[in-house]
């Protein structure tokens, strides 16, 4: 196990609640998921050193960048800050604003080049930030924050203010700048489906207090962070096999006998795709369940049992994908099925389940 | 007769000397009201206002304290005998301070209105206070400072009671568009206070109207983040 590479144990008086955060994390993505209000972007901001008032400590890769005695400004930090509504230079085009960040990275021209492939910023560098689409501004803004060369990226909801489409666009984005850059990020967000998408180890935030903290499964199917009464957002991810008709088959992440049936895609065969499917809306059948009209029939084994009053939460392996799937029943099914631990049963998931 | 273009020149001349002067420290003081916390914030954007609300010969009488001879600013500063008094260098002095709370005033609107988020992610990004000042913040602000300016000089080239105090009305020395009309109404010259009082509803017109201009950008699209 390699030393944890940030170590915070903060305090922070907000208008309504102290934010009083004590962690150490090794995770090469740390999630702070949690409703509005929570104190997710206080947090971050703390972290910038763009909030007044912070106590305790911060200590990154062994630099301390808030102590008893110090506080280290935000430009010496060495932060990759994104905030939620991007806030790009309005007077500056594209080019100008990723050239703003530049001066702090090590080798200029090759970071400024690095980060326009990847991002896929060439048709934009002479736009005015004015006239780009929200995606594009979250490119921008994500590629600014690249160019400065940080030793932490701090994301902020970043895909909050786009729609289902392009938070499909930006994900992928954001999976390329984890696995190139090797930077570690700190992601701020109230979406599962990014969370558990990119995040190693995910701390759960409520009026500015750590409910739990674990790895992004752990922490999002508990029922301490949300109740059974709300749906949880399964995520299905894996690469585009093939497309028949309007459905996209979509082979399971580290399972390569199973495959899924989703809504149509416009992604080309083997590209990174993500569904999610909400908990309610998946059925399970347990026998001979093959005249049916779901196209999706996906044989798994409970591996655990979340029970809250009538409604029941039934953690399902599919064969070796790297997440449970949650699914809702009602204590009666439960009892009628005989679903118990370690019972084999079929997942009936329709194709207009998922979501994009 | 006041040779009254030569009249217009030196007003416009000195109005123009007055806003240079107060320029750079007009945009730090409307700077740091708009965004620096300190204690007695609200005293001294008080006092730079306070021009504004005293009568201007108040203010003249004040900088004629000051400046005479006997006064704290009047001998010898930095080695040198200034000599201000009835001289042109009075009329720069009385222009600069009575246009300084107007300028203050509508640059600090422009500061304002400049996202102070931006300026945090810019220093997020590794650029200091005074590189993020002079990137984001005064480009941004642009539009509220040139206001300003344009303002300040109309209100330089209109001054006149604290100037006719410390720089008295004398033709060919110190006379500007507004003592010679009130000398040319007084004797009783009526075209020369005509195309005195023409010249300055031209100028005056002219320079509130870029002014507003200037003010609506900053209330609309100047203030975007788009």
């Amino acid at each position: 196990m390699t030393d944890p590479w940030l170590n915070i144990d903060l305090k922070l008086q907000l208008k309504e609640f102290e934010l009083n955060v004590s962690q150490k994390t090794n995770a090469k993505v740390l999630g702070i998921y949690g409703p509005s209000g929570a104190g997710k972007t206080s947090l971050l901001e703390a972290l910038a050193g763009l909030r007044r008032g912070a106590v305790g400590g911060i200590e990154v890769f062994g630099q301390c960048w808030l102590g008893t005695d110090r506080e280290m400004s935000p430009e010496d930090r060495g932060v990759g800050y994104v905030p939620q509504s991007h806030l790009l230079f309005p007077h500056l085009n594209v080019r100008e604003n990723l050239r703003f960040a530049l001066p702090r990275a090590k080798n200029e021209e090759e970071t400024y080049k690095e980060v326009v492939k990847v991002l896929e910023l060439d048709d934009l560098l002479d736009r005015r930030v004015g006239s780009l689409s929200g995606g594009e501004c979250q490119r921008v803004a994500l590629g600014r924050a690249l160019c400065s060369g940080p030793k932490v990226l701090l994301l902020d909801e970043p895909m909050s203010s786009l729609d289902g489409d392009l938070k499909h666009r930006i994900l992928p984005f954001l999976l390329k700048i984890k696995d190139q850059f090797g930077i570690p990020m700190i992601l701020v967000s109230h979406q599962p489906l990014e969370v558990q998408a990119l995040c190693g180890e995910v701390i759960a935030l409520k009026r500015g207090r750590v409910l739990k903290c674990g790895s992004a499964f752990e922490v999002l199917s508990d029922t301490v962070v949300s109740d059974l009464s709300t749906p949880f957002e399964n995520l299905i991810q894996g690469t585009v096999e093939r497309h028949d008709g309007d459905v996209t088959h979509v082979q399971l992440k580290g399972c390569s006998s199973t495959s899924v049936a989703g809504p149509s895609s416009a992604l080309n065969i083997g590209e990174a795709c993500f569904f999610s499917v909400p908990s309610s809306d998946i059925l399970l059948g347990i026998g001979d369940v093959s005249m049916i009209s779901a196209r999706n029939q996906i044989p798994g084994n409970v591996i655990e049992i979340q029970e809250g009053g009538r409604q029941v939460r039934v953690m399902m392996q599919i064969g070796e994908y790297e997440r449970p799937i949650a699914v809702d029943l009602t204590l009666g099914a439960i009892e009628e099925l005989g679903i118990q631990i370690g019972v084999s049963a079929t997942l009936l998931i329709k194709t207009n389940s998922f979501r994009r | 007769m006041t040779d009254v273009w030569s009249v217009i020149g030196s007003t416009l001349l000195w109005a123009l000397l007055s806003t240079l002067v107060i320029l750079i420290p007009g945009t730090l003081v409307a700077y740091c009201l708009a965004r620096c916390q300190f204690v007695g914030k609200s005293i001294c954007s008080s006092l730079v206002g306070l021009p504004l609300v005293l009568p201007p010969t108040a203010v003249g009488y004040l900088l004629l304290a000051l400046l005479a001879k006997n006064g704290p600013l009047g001998g010898a500063l930095f080695g040198t005998e200034l000599d201000v008094l009835l001289s042109w260098k009075a009329v720069v002095i009385a222009c600069s301070v009575m246009s300084f709370p107007l300028f203050v005033r509508t640059a600090r609107v422009g500061f304002e209105s400049v996202d102070s988020q931006l300026e945090g992610v810019a220093r997020t990004l590794g650029q200091n206070r005074f590189d993020v000042f002079r990137k984001i913040t005064l480009p941004l602000a642009r539009r509220g400072i040139l206001a300003a300016v344009i303002l300040s000089f109309a209100r330089a080239i209109g001054e006149f009671g604290a100037t006719i105090i410390i720089a008295g009305n004398i033709p060919g020395a110190t006379q500007t568009l507004s003592t010679a009309l009130f000398s040319a109404q007084q004797s009783g010259n009526q075209t020369e206070a005509t195309t005195l009082l023409v010249v300055a509803i031209i100028v005056g017109f002219a320079t509130v109207y870029v002014a507003e201009r200037l003010t609506e950008s900053v209330a609309g699209k100047g203030v975007s983040n788009d």
